[in-house]
């Protein structure tokens, strides 16, 4: 892990701190189809008790949703920005919006990030316990004793976090701390992306006066408010359907284990739409929306579904299209997207865990009949997810479209600890040193 | 491929999102420092430069100072306000034109201007008065009450005669006794202080009230009552109640104050002295 990786994602962290200690704080979904943006109220550092952990209520209740914009992107492909001044007047009016709504001024934000070809690593690190039981330098030992692979030029770290921890044959610890045993050895999940990408995203955000409290995974988020407990603790896969990226991410013993994006979406079942039937991208959204499904009946071929566009030409203006001509357009897309996800769900090894729950959320998720497509490619423990219900949630950004920006918000008041919450392994011999130079004072003078 | 130029600067007024400087402005104004400074601070602290401005050269100060004066001047002589008359009850003629000369005003006067109580203890401290209130009625007139001291005993000194009230303190003075010949009269240093007991001793006294000229503070400890016909009884300092009644029982039996006696001495109560007149030529005259 490169120095300089190392010290943005801290000055990140501080940020979050900073944001907290202040009580306010934006969340920020950069989609390939839709940008928001909330704003966040925390009741201030007596909201967040070390022995809370994540109970039932899942820390919601320590902090409510004062501020809510949402704009359609424009110059996002695949989750990754395109064109820099679109994304950053985007977001501008976005944070303006909330702000205003929230009647205060924030100056920390946390983005989720689709794009970049997220991939996944798993990392394993051991050390002795010399003390013969288990202290927080040895767990900053163990984390940085991992052996980091070569994940290559132009990439950097999103996540790395400590997901189990093992002391000589106990596995499956949470928190080590305190326990005696010889060797502790830690198990480390990272996801790297590409730097440009992420560069990028964090150029729109600090362009717009915000300081990035943190960028957190799109698959992840989603995943933080659409799982349920047991699901995230006996395994799942949360697929979040974006509009351009589709987010896939595994978890098991509540951390999350693998995470994978396809680059397919639900933009292009509107752009397949968009050409089989030669309407506009807007229309072709719109009838996406209303009339799209991926199972056609008998009574389907008898609904007419008018194609308004506006070319002038009456002909082509008044075409009609049968709802079984649309599934027929969207059902194929539809397939691949699903099945692109079963082939990373296979390779990752899901058919492993215990338990098989499938998750859809996201947009395209909404699609009618896509959970009956997707339990006959994916399984049978198919369910949707939408986001769970957090304070001051308004009703028109609580659909599974938001499930990203509601998980993000979770996550900013429950943060998992990354590789760098800890602190550097002490080195033996400075502090050694200072302790003999006190000595020597001590006995000299 | 579209202009990137051209884009940039039609964007610059038909831009869809906000602009970064409307952008910026709107998070300027939702700074809570900011906030409270402009809608609060800014605004009093403009207010009170303006006054203090405003106030801080002399003529315009000095103006609205006589204004605000020349307004509680103008409703003070008002002359539904004004005072014309003074009227004083319970007053003899001659404590009348005393009051009046005590009180320091020159009619008419405004009604602001009069202070009472100044105007209520100078009455007061007129020997005759022996209590006062005044007040302003309706139609401008100021209405004193006078609880006038009335004289009770006319009293003798090395400095002349006086008239005083039941309460001892001095009502007047008169020139000759025969001013007021109804009162009683008494005489000697220090009576004034013993004015109920010669009142109690005149109403003992009673039936030879016609005979009897005055009652004589002796030596600052007994009374002697002078008769008309230049008698004198001698009372004793202690109980001189008891010596009246038995003088009274003796002048009964015997009639004594017709006979030839110059002296009656009652100071011993077992031994009554009564001493003869000795008539002479002299004393005739």
């Amino acid at each position: 892990m490169s120095v300089e990786n190392y010290k943005t994602q801290i000055k990140m962290r501080n940020a979050r701190n900073a944001a907290i200690q202040k009580g306010v704080i934006s969340v920020l979904d950069v989609g390939t189809s839709k940008i928001s943006c909330f704003v966040l109220s925390f009741d201030g550092p007596s909201g967040f008790k070390e022995n809370d952990g994540i109970g039932s209520m899942l820390g919601q209740s320590s902090f409510r949703i004062i501020g809510v914009a949402n704009t359609k992107s424009k110059g996002i492909k695949f989750g990754e920005i395109e064109n820099v001044h679109e994304v950053e007047r985007a977001i501008r009016l976005v944070a303006q919006a909330s702000q205003k709504m929230a009647g205060k001024r924030v100056d920390h934000v946390i983005v989720t990030f689709s794009g970049g070809s997220p991939r996944s690593y798993g990392m394993a690190g051991k050390v002795n316990l010399p003390e013969g039981y288990v202290t927080d330098d040895c767990i900053a030992r163990s984390v940085e004793s991992c052996d980091i692979p070569d994940y290559g030029i132009g990439r950097e770290i999103l996540h790395s976090q400590p997901v189990n921890f093992a002391i000589d044959s106990r596995s499956g610890l949470t928190d080590p701390r305190g326990q005696s045993g010889n060797a502790l050895s830690v198990d480390v999940h990272m996801l790297t992306v590409g730097s440009v990408s992420l560069e990028n995203l964090l150029y729109c955000v600090q362009r717009c006066d915000l300081e990035p409290a943190g960028v957190v995974s799109a698959s992840y988020s989603a995943s933080m408010s659409s799982l349920v407990e047991d699901e995230r603790e006996l395994g799942a896969a949360c697929i979040d359907l974006g509009g351009g990226t589709t987010g896939i991410s595994i978890f098991l013993k509540k951390h999350m284990i693998f995470t994978e994006s396809v680059r397919l979406g639900g933009d292009h079942i509107t752009g397949d739409i968009s050409q089989g039937l030669q309407v506009d991208f807007d229309t072709a959204e719109r009838i996406k929306t209303f009339y799209g499904g991926v199972l056609a009946t008998g009574m389907d071929d008898r609904e007419l579904i008018d194609l308004q566009s506006n070319t002038g030409d009456w002909e082509h203006d008044s075409r009609k299209a049968s709802r079984t001509e649309i599934i027929g357009i969207v059902r194929p897309r539809a397939e691949e997207i699903l099945e692109e996800v079963r082939d990373r769900l296979d390779a990752a090894g899901f058919d492993h865990l215990p338990s098989q729950r499938i998750v859809l959320t996201g947009g395209t998720s909404q699609l009618a009949g896509f959970d009956g497509l997707a339990s006959k490619i994916l399984g049978q423990q198919v369910r949707l997810g939408r986001p769970l219900r957090v304070h001051g949630l308004p009703q028109s950004v609580s659909s599974p479209a938001f499930a990203s920006l509601v998980g993000l918000a979770l996550f900013a008041a429950h943060p998992q600890d990354e590789l760098w919450d800890f602190d550097l392994p002490k080195r033996s011999y400075p502090a050694r040193s200072i302790r003999r130079t006190t000595k020597w004072f001590k006995e000299n003078w | 491929m579209r202009s990137m130029t051209q884009k940039r600067f039609m964007a610059r007024f038909f831009s869809t999102g906000s602009s970064r400087v409307s952008y910026r402005l709107e998070r300027l104004w939702l700074t809570k420092y900011v906030r409270v400074f402009v809608k609060c601070i800014l605004p009093v602290s403009i207010f009170l430069s303006i006054i203090i401005l405003y106030t801080l050269e002399q003529n315009r100060s000095q103006y609205w100072v006589d204004k605000f004066f020349g307004v509680i001047e103008h409703i003070a002589d008002k002359p539904e306000l004004s005072v014309k008359l003074i009227s004083i009850e319970g007053a003899s003629v001659s404590l009348d034109q005393e009051v009046r000369n005590t009180i320091p005003l020159r009619l008419p006067v405004s009604g602001f201007d009069i202070e009472l109580d100044n105007i209520r203890e100078a009455i007061l401290e007129l020997p005759a008065v022996n209590n006062v209130s005044i007040r302003v009625v309706a139609g401008g007139i100021l209405k004193i009450q006078v609880d006038e001291r009335t004289p009770a005993l006319v009293w003798r000194n090395q400095a002349g005669l006086f008239l005083l009230g039941t309460d001892g303190k001095t009502v007047g003075s008169i020139g000759s006794r025969a001013e007021r010949s109804d009162l009683p009269f008494i005489a000697g240093d220090g009576a004034n202080s013993r004015i109920s007991e010669v009142l109690k001793l005149m109403e003992l006294a009673a039936p030879i009230s016609t005979k009897i000229l005055a009652l004589e503070w002796v030596s600052n400890y007994r009374w002697d009552i002078v008769l008309s016909n230049s008698q004198r009884i001698l009372l004793p300092p202690d109980n001189p109640e008891l010596a009246i009644d038995r003088f009274l029982l003796l002048n009964e039996t015997y009639d004594i104050l017709a006979r030839k006696i110059s002296r009656i001495d009652m100071r011993n109560e077992r031994r009554i002295v009564i001493a003869a007149r000795i008539e002479t030529n002299l004393t005739n005259e």
